[in-house]
């Protein structure tokens, strides 16, 4: 079952002579449960792409369906709610709030949307990603696959249907990266998630369902 | 007595029943403090329209909530029949768009099931194929070696001669079979891999102690890095296979002279086993599909195998939560990475 589908998306930035096509036309589908590495270098368009699909960015033409609902045709506040209900991201530098605690950091997006804090499913999650001693330990004190540990379990816990990934593995050493990747997947596995993760490093790609190269805007082979 | 348990009748008839009371003795206070009847009047009017509206509150209350139901129903009932999501307002913050995103959530991930359960089954279909395809040749050369045997007459050198071929494809069948019972036995969930805590390095030793003899003939050296008394949750016993799988490549796959490394290293989350040979290396392009069921590279067709060690490998670690990469360079060798979780 299709879960996420871009339809010839297109973003242009700036005017002739110097317009620049960071997508040029990319058709990317994922299907329900899948993970799946969208692989190019720097300035190939994969971030964009990836903030297409969250809704962080309006394409200059062509649509992003999620979950049969086409994210341009809603409101600010429905894709607002829309975004919050369905899609996690993690991003390279894990964005925690640094004057909150691990399990504050955690719940935030919970909180954020006025729902209570499932405890069983959050145990849950910390336990997977072993930062039960953890939670009380403000997010300067974590090593850097600690803290991006943490950003997973807050993109976990409202438990999304699609989780979005930039560069999870960026600011990481190769041992880290694995480790991370390693949980990411299973984590992913284990609430029934489609994962989407941008990365410019094959060998971590390799862990994917499938992998995507993007070059130029446009999807090659 | 529990909340869940009061009936909704009996619960209401305690509240007015407190309510009247209540309003009873207060007015009696205040009788018996002013003297003034009037007084007392007024009160009892009071309490007789706030049981009124009372009243009304709940009727609309019940409404509301009866309609919340019928909704619920419909959306229920619509994703029984499944022909088509049902049509609501999702993104609205009531407590009805929260429920149904759930619910179609819910509804996703069971079609998902559905669909994990049909892809399961033809997978072992296509495991059933291939088994029939794979046992098909040596049992063709065994049957033709049998006939030949069986028809014509032999001297002693060529009997020998073919009763060594037949040998061979004997052991060809058996290897193939012992590995086919296994994978089979995975794959159908028979066998349930049991996780304790033990020793990685007797795990290791067990699988190392499998490759002595052809790494003495092809004269490998093998280094073994491995931190004492280091132990993971883990079946020791399928592990060791995962483990040989890979040292057994190695072995087949690095010529003569070469080296075998194996490194064992504990992360924080994971325990990772690296095995690295000086062997012939595998193209990038390459490295999904090596963990596919009975892929052989093109360039290897002439070495041994049936492309069925790193399939089994990578099953047995997922079994356990863990995963595996490969990092490899052409002509310097490949290193395969387990990663066990270590809790």
């Amino acid at each position: 079952m299709r879960i996420l589908q871009t339809t010839d998306l297109k973003k242009y930035y700036g005017t002739e002579p110097n317009l620049v096509r960071a997508l040029d036309g990319v058709n990317f589908s994922a299907e329900e449960g899948e993970f799946v590495a969208v692989v190019g270098t720097s300035g190939s368009g994969k971030s964009t792409l990836l903030h297409m699909m969250g809704g962080l960015d309006t394409p200059t033409s062509g649509s992003v369906v999620v979950r049969d609902r086409e994210l341009a045709k809603m409101s600010d506040e429905q894709l607002t709610i829309f975004r919050r209900r369905n899609i996690g991201f993690v991003f390279q530098n894990y964005n925690l709030v640094p004057i909150l605690s691990v399990y504050e950091n955690i719940v935030l997006p919970v909180e954020l949307d006025g729902d209570t804090v499932d405890r069983r499913f959050l145990e849950e999650v910390v336990e997977m990603l072993g930062l039960e001693e953890k939670l009380q330990s403000m997010p300067g004190a974590l090593s850097g696959g600690q803290q991006q540990r943490v950003a997973i379990a807050r993109a976990l816990v409202s438990k999304p249907a699609i989780v979005l990934a930039d560069e999870p593995t960026g600011s990481l050493d190769s041992r880290t990266s694995a480790e991370v990747m390693g949980l990411l997947r299973r984590t992913s596995r284990e609430f029934h998630q489609t994962l989407v993760m941008i990365t410019h490093n094959n060998e971590i790609a390799q862990l994917a369902d499938r992998i995507v190269r993007i070059e130029d805007g446009r999807i090659a082979g | 007595m529990k909340m869940e348990r009061l009936p909704v009748k009996k619960l209401l008839g305690i509240i007015i029943c407190g309510a009247l009371a209540t309003s009873a003795i207060l007015l009696l206070v205040l009788f018996w403090v002013t003297g003034n009847g009037w007084l007392v009047l007024y009160g009892g009017a009071l309490t007789a329209v706030l049981l009124v509206w009372g009243g009304v509150f709940l009727y609309c209350f019940q409404k509301k909530l009866t309609r919340f139901a019928d909704s619920l129903c419909r959306t229920l009932d619509d994703m029984m029949d499944s022909a088509a999501r049902p049509g609501m307002d999702y993104e609205a913050e009531t407590l009805l768009a929260r429920i149904s995103h759930r619910l179609e959530r819910l509804y996703r991930v069971m079609q998902q099931d559905r669909n994990s359960v049909a892809k399961e089954k033809a997978e072992l279909q296509s495991l059933l194929s291939d088994i029939s395809h794979q046992t098909r040749t040596p049992v063709a050369n065994l049957k033709l070696i049998h006939e030949t045997m069986l028809t014509r007459p032999l001297s002693g050198e060529q009997r020998e001669e073919f009763l060594r071929a037949a040998g061979s494809q004997l052991d060809k069948l058996d290897f193939l079979i012992q590995a086919l019972v296994k994978t089979s036995r995975l794959e159908t969930g028979v066998i349930v891999l049991e996780k304790k805590d033990a020793a990685i390095e007797d795990t290791l030793a067990a699988a190392i102690n499998g490759i002595l003899a052809p790494m003495e003939k092809k004269n490998l050296s093998l280094s073994v890095d491995c931190p004492e008394e280091l132990t993971v949750s883990h079946d020791s016993r399928w592990t060791s296979e995962a483990l040989f799988n890979l040292l057994d490549n190695a072995v087949k796959y690095t010529p003569p002279g070469g080296s075998i490394r194996v490194t064992v290293q504990s992360g924080e989350m994971y325990l990772k086993i690296d095995v690295a040979d000086t062997g012939r290396g595998i193209p990038e392009c390459e490295h999904a599909a090596i963990f596919k069921r009975f892929y052989r590279e093109e360039a290897v067709h002439e070495t041994d195998g049936i492309g069925i060690g790193l399939y089994l490998a990578r099953k047995i670690v997922t079994m356990q939560g863990g995963y595996m990469m490969v990092a490899s360079e052409i002509g310097k060798g490949s290193t395969f990475s387990i990663f066990l979780p270590r809790k």
